[in-house]
């Protein structure tokens, strides 16, 4: 049976929220239901037959041929299959995901892989702000899963993260990590200003001196070079970077003390 | 005032608001600026839920302080009783312009309900605080970090007064340290117009700590009063603070997708609505503009505009007071014609096709 | 128009009547059956139970504090997730438009807003005149005021703090007035964290006894109908059981009506040292006549608690769930928001069992209250089920079965046969509180009062039947029929008017030029503020 497959007719005219095309919800319906399905979000709003143009049927393997920036909540709740987007999304890709995977071949809006508790989500491209992290009002971030960035990241990637890898590969913007509980966020490209600000436990490894750490933060001679090349054999092992992030010399630096002190940022010394 | 504009040609209002009212029904998208007063921002809202529109307000400042509360709470202090009652005032960031007066009052008096009838005052920001300098020649003790931005230095403060380690300085941090060892009530102030969210989160954390021990709360002053006024409206009618939409039917809360700012300028929108005395912002990308606003003369390229008073002063209001921090009924000081801005939406609400 | 209600069951203590019959509305008011007349509509009623709408005589809907709950809980509003039906507080009335719309589809028709800040009066009035359909009223918080303390401190004659007392519910367009943790705010600004009875607040020299006695003859001799509404202190601790024996022994033979008293049925007996006083309580209660209480039932389920007892919910914040929550030191009460999920653990069962324990052991159905405080002990959209629970001791014996034995082990409830009869449930939420309030227009379905009538289609199912009813009028327009809304109006705020004393104003003024440096104004507002036709209705005070 070949993939289920979306193929982009033109770029939308309005916001779409992708949420209903994932393997659980399209399992039990007919192509022509599948058509009719809502996906707008302005008041006279399209549905998949205006967008797409619909071929294959196995809903475990969804493609998008096309993306765009107004792809909204691709791949939401997803907890099995997979999904390939051949283009860009907007927010909220893989939104509270738990299993299965996602494959972003352009780049992301903000809040992608927002809550997710499992699964795999690799964006090719860029990721906007707060990647993996809650929606307003929410308490919780990322919470297991994988997620990788291979370009850069916005502002607050993995904020209020509590479990799960987060590795950007192009370079984090500012407050990476921020309110982080635990979990670790690997940095390939630096990161901005005060990454793990608020953070209370958890590691944050980078590969170069971020461009400003909070005075919050204080450096510690004493680093735990087994967690070091754990972490850098296990970046490798994934396939996520093709050589050692941390090497053999790393800074480390406790923080934030402006609260319980218990997380860490290791920094690639040859970077620095 | 009979007169409003249909692009630059003089109409009747009335015509005006026909027209104004079957464009909105045909959008698309529409959205709408909001920066009136209480029963503008009523007005406003059920025009949204009517034609199904995304609605905000104009200021950036006003988001983080809902997300202040939408996403963390905290603790808070009325402006009564940091007047009457807090024997340390620290302020933290920018503050608003109109609160300078506010400043100047703490200034010019002194607590009656606790302390010593004094009060001193601490500044985490490098520009004036109300009537005092930047430098430490005012009766103010200026704290900072080197080598950081605001951000950064409230985090050092915390981590400094919670007696954790920090790895620059705070300076002052030490009288701090001892004005609060004897502080009755110690109150922060704050806005989103001079902090960013974590900063901001970081004075709630630090307030929380103090609590433990004393007594300790934050003044948070709107970036706009009609901004925060028009939160509270938002929060009783639709369960929810601004950046909500009604496209899909019920009301959807999302501060990043309905950015009216953003939805113009990403060419998501065919209809903007502004409501506000103040002029609206440029003309940006491909969306109509129909502007409600205190003017006597057309819009730039605004497909219609329709004069509204300045509430409080055109016409009497209910307006959110930061003084108070509540509701206010002001009469007009300088009565005029101007109609207030609810009166001309309920009369494109009323001139709506019913099938809308 | 003449409508007639034929056929129903009806029930109408205060005018004894119960049995089936016609009741005949006219130009908004209950008349009698007219001679030689035909209605100009009738509505079939047989098969039902005719009863004068419901009356809450606290439940927390509009306000400052409730509004701060709203903002801090935006992902529990029910369009916030995808699937809204099934998400916490949902069914909330999380908006005042829904809040007139679920209340009146249940057939209550009045509803007092217990605790607004006179300060935030105009706020609560916008925020409750958008609730469609119902009449409202607001209780004026005092007993933290730095005015009132300061009168207290210095023995201001009691016609002083009378005057204070009448101006503040006045000025604010309040029913009544109601006195919350009577100075634990204020002392909790000193940084006092525990606060009882016969503590004194620092500054004031002044106990918290001295502040509810005090505010208990103010509101007495005003001829203020409502009693004075008591939050007692020590809500919700092991062994508040000791403060509310207290505060009950306090009245001295004058009204006094204690709020949610089942926050104060905990003893300190048991391996938790957390048990039910219920029975002790009920006792004392049934012991004196002065006293009127509501329960405040706990049900299980996310609820957030919105109370103007800041020192009480600054110590509730650990137990946020989820963790965030809202403290306000505002000018006298302040209030805090604490979201909260009562579990059916060894607590959450204990609290529910005390509740009934209460509704049940309470004799006189005039003096018991039918409230969950809401959202505190549950949102009021649970009614259905606690009519049920009350009305049936099987519904009980089921539910109690899903809960913690241990802590059942600790109550009567389940050796309670006690089933709440309708005339029982039209006395404790139609006549009682009409009588409580002074509201002689309404309660009861005899000719004059004011047609706001509730019909309920008999059936097993009791929660279904008080969840949705048949048909309610109000003021005699159809506003509900088979439990949806088919009419929206706009109810008015009850409230009193009495004179102020012109001395106590250019007083008010001064203090407030003199201590906040703003005028008066700033804290009164005139009636167009609220931008609706006939925003109140006057209620009057006994001469």
């Amino acid at each position: 049976m070949s993939r289920l497959t979306f193929t982009l007719l033109s770029e939308p005219p309005e916001r779409l929220d992708l949420s209903p095309l994932v393997p659980a919800r399209l399992a039990s319906m007919a192509m022509h239901e599948v058509e009719k399905i809502r996906l707008g979000v302005s008041k006279h709003s399209l549905a998949v037959g205006d967008v797409f143009r619909l071929s294959g049927a196995d809903v475990s393997a969804i493609v998008f041929e096309g993306g765009s920036r107004r792809f909204d909540c691709a791949g939401a709740l997803l907890d099995s299959g997979t999904i390939r987007i051949a283009g860009d999304v907007g927010a909220q890709t893989g939104r509270r995901m738990s299993g299965g995977s996602i494959l972003v071949e352009g780049s992301a809006g903000p809040h992608a892989g927002s809550g997710m508790s499992g699964g795999r989500l690799e964006i090719l491209g860029d990721a906007g702000d707060f990647t993996g992290g809650p929606l307003a009002g929410e308490l919780a971030g990322m919470s297991g899963g994988t997620l990788i960035v291979r370009g850069r990241a916005g502002d607050r990637a993995g904020d209020r993260m509590r479990r799960g890898l987060l590795a950007v590969l192009g370079g984090c913007g500012d407050y990476a990590a921020s309110r982080m509980i635990a979990g670790t966020l690997a940095i390939v490209g630096g990161s901005g200003r005060m990454p793990g600000y608020l953070m209370r436990r958890g590691s944050i490894l980078v590969d170069r001196m971020p461009q400003m750490l909070s005075p919050s933060f204080v450096e510690s001679g004493a680093w735990d070079s087994v967690f070091a090349s754990l972490a850098d054999r296990h970046l490798i092992a994934e396939g996520i970077a093709q050589e050692p992030l941390l090497g053999r010399t790393v800074r480390r630096y406790c923080g934030d003390n402006a609260v319980l002190g218990k997380g860490e940022i290791l920094v690639a010394a040859q970077g620095s | 005032m009979a007169v409003a504009w249909i692009g630059n040609r003089d109409a009747p209002v009335q015509h005006a608001v026909e027209q104004a009212a079957e464009l909105l029904a045909a959008s698309r998208c529409p959205v709408i600026s909001i920066d009136t007063d209480i029963h503008g921002t009523r007005a406003a809202i059920a025009l949204a839920e009517r034609i199904g529109a995304a609605y905000d307000h104009p200021f950036e400042g006003v988001a983080r302080e809902t997300a202040t509360f939408t996403d963390r709470g905290g603790i808070f202090v009325s402006p009564g009783e940091v007047r009457r009652r807090a024997d340390v005032v620290v302020v933290v960031g920018d503050l608003p312009a109109y609160s300078r007066e506010f400043v100047s009052e703490l200034a010019e008096t002194v607590p009656d309900l606790a302390g010593d009838n004094s009060r001193s005052f601490f500044s985490v920001t490098g520009t004036p605080i109300g009537p005092f300098p930047a430098d430490n020649q005012g009766p103010v003790t200026h704290l900072s970090c080197k080598g950081t931005d605001l951000t950064g230095t409230v985090a050092a403060l915390r981590a400094h007064l919670a007696g954790r380690r920090i790895s620059s300085p705070v300076e002052n941090a030490d009288r701090l340290s001892k004005a609060l060892g004897h502080a009755r009530f110690t109150a922060f102030l704050c806005s989103g117009a001079g902090l960013d969210d974590l900063a901001l989160e970081m004075v709630q954390g630090l307030a929380a700590d103090l609590n433990k021990k004393a007594r300790a709360s934050i003044l948070l002053i709107p970036t706009s009063e009609a901004g925060w006024g028009s939160v509270l409206v938002s929060t009783w009618t639709t369960g929810l603070p601004l950046r909500t939409s009604f496209s899909r039917g019920a009301p959807e809360f999302d501060p990043w997708r309905w950015n009216v700012g953003r939805m113009i300028e990403e060419g998501e929108v065919d209809l903007h609505l502004w409501i506000g005395a103040g002029s609206p912002p440029a003309k940006n990308g491909d969306s109509k503009l129909i502007a409600l606003t205190k003017t006597g003369q057309p819009v730039a390229d605004a497909a219609i505009t329709i004069p509204i008073g300045e509430p409080g002063a055109d016409h009497d209001a209910v307006l959110l007071s930061a003084r108070t921090g509540t509701l206010a009924a002001r009469p007009a000081s300088e009565p005029s014609r101007m109609p207030a801005a609810a009166t001309v939406i309920n009369s494109i609400l009323e001139h709506l096709d019913p099938t809308c | 128009m003449l409508t007639k209600i034929a056929g129903g069951e009806i029930i109408d203590p205060v005018g004894g009547r119960h049995g089936v019959g016609d009741l005949w509305i006219e130009d908004g008011v209950i008349v009698d059956p007219p001679a030689g007349r035909n209605a100009e509509t009738t509505v079939d009623a047989s098969g039902c139970i005719v009863m004068a709408g419901a009356i809450d005589i606290h439940s927390h809907i509009g306000g400052g504090n409730v509004n701060t709950a709203r903002l801090l809980l935006p992902e529990h509003h029910s369009a916030h997730l995808p699937r809204p039906s099934e998400t916490p507080l949902s069914n909330l009335g999380w908006t005042a438009f829904q809040t007139g719309r679920l209340y009146a589809q249940m057939g209550f028709t009045t509803v007092v807003e217990p605790a607004m800040a006179p300060g935030n009066a105009l706020h609560t009035h916008l925020e409750l005149a958008d609730i469609p359909i119902i009449d409202k009223a607001t209780l004026a918080v005092l007993g933290n005021d730095d005015f009132l303390l300061s009168l207290i401190r210095d023995n201001a004659s009691s016609s002083m703090i009378e005057d204070y007392v009448a101006w503040t519910v006045a000025s604010s367009r309040a029913l009544g007035a109601k006195v919350i943790n009577a100075g634990g705010s204020a002392a909790f600004k000193e940084n006092v964290r525990r606060f009882s009875l016969d503590d004194i607040v620092p500054s004031y020299g002044v106990s918290s006894r001295k502040i509810v006695k005090t505010l208990q003859m103010a509101v007495q001799n005003l001829g203020i109908p409502h009693p004075l509404h008591v939050h007692c202190n020590n809500l919700g601790m092991p062994g508040s059981v000791d403060t509310a024996a207290a505060t009950i022994a306090a009245a001295e033979g004058v009204p006094l009506h204690l709020a949610h008293l089942q926050f104060y049925g905990y003893g300190t007996e048991g391996k938790r040292r957390f048990s039910s006083a219920a029975s002790q309580l009920a006792e004392q209660v049934n012991a004196t006549p002065e006293i009127t209480i509501d329960v405040g039932q706990v049900m299980f389920g996310q609820t957030v608690t919105i109370s103007s007892d800041v020192l009480r919910q600054f110590s509730a914040r650990g137990n946020a769930h989820p963790k965030k929550s809202v403290i306000f030191d505002g000018d006298g009460n302040g209030g805090g928001i604490v979201p909260y999920r009562y579990r059916k653990d060894f607590y959450g069962s204990l609290q529910w069992a005390i509740g009934l324990e209460l509704f049940l052991l309470i004799t006189d159905p005039w003096r018991v209250f039918f409230t969950t405080d809401h959202p505190n002990g549950a949102p009021f959209t649970a009614y259905p089920a606690l009519f049920e629970l009350l009305m049936s001791k099987e519904a009980r014996r089921e539910m109690a079965e899903g809960l913690s034995a241990s802590a059942l082990a600790l109550t009567t409830l389940l050796a309670i046969d006690r089933e709440y009869t309708l005339e029982e449930i039209a006395v404790m939420t139609r006549a009682a509180p009409a009588r409580l309030l002074g509201l002689k227009d309404r309660g009861n379905l005899a000719a004059g009062a004011i047609a706001d009538v509730a019909v309920y289609r008999k059936g097993k199912d009791i929660a279904k039947m008080f969840g949705s009813a048949a048909f309610v009028f109000k003021d005699g327009e159809l506003v509900v029929k088979d439990g949806e809304v088919v009419a929206h109006r706009w109810g008015r705020a009850l409230r009193l008017a009495p004179q102020p004393d012109k001395t106590m104003v250019r007083r008010l003024e001064a203090y407030h030029q003199e201590r906040y440096g703003l005028s008066l104004d700033w804290f009164d507002f005139p009636d167009w503020a609220i931008a609706r036709e006939q925003p109140f209705s006057e209620v009057a005070c006994a001469a």
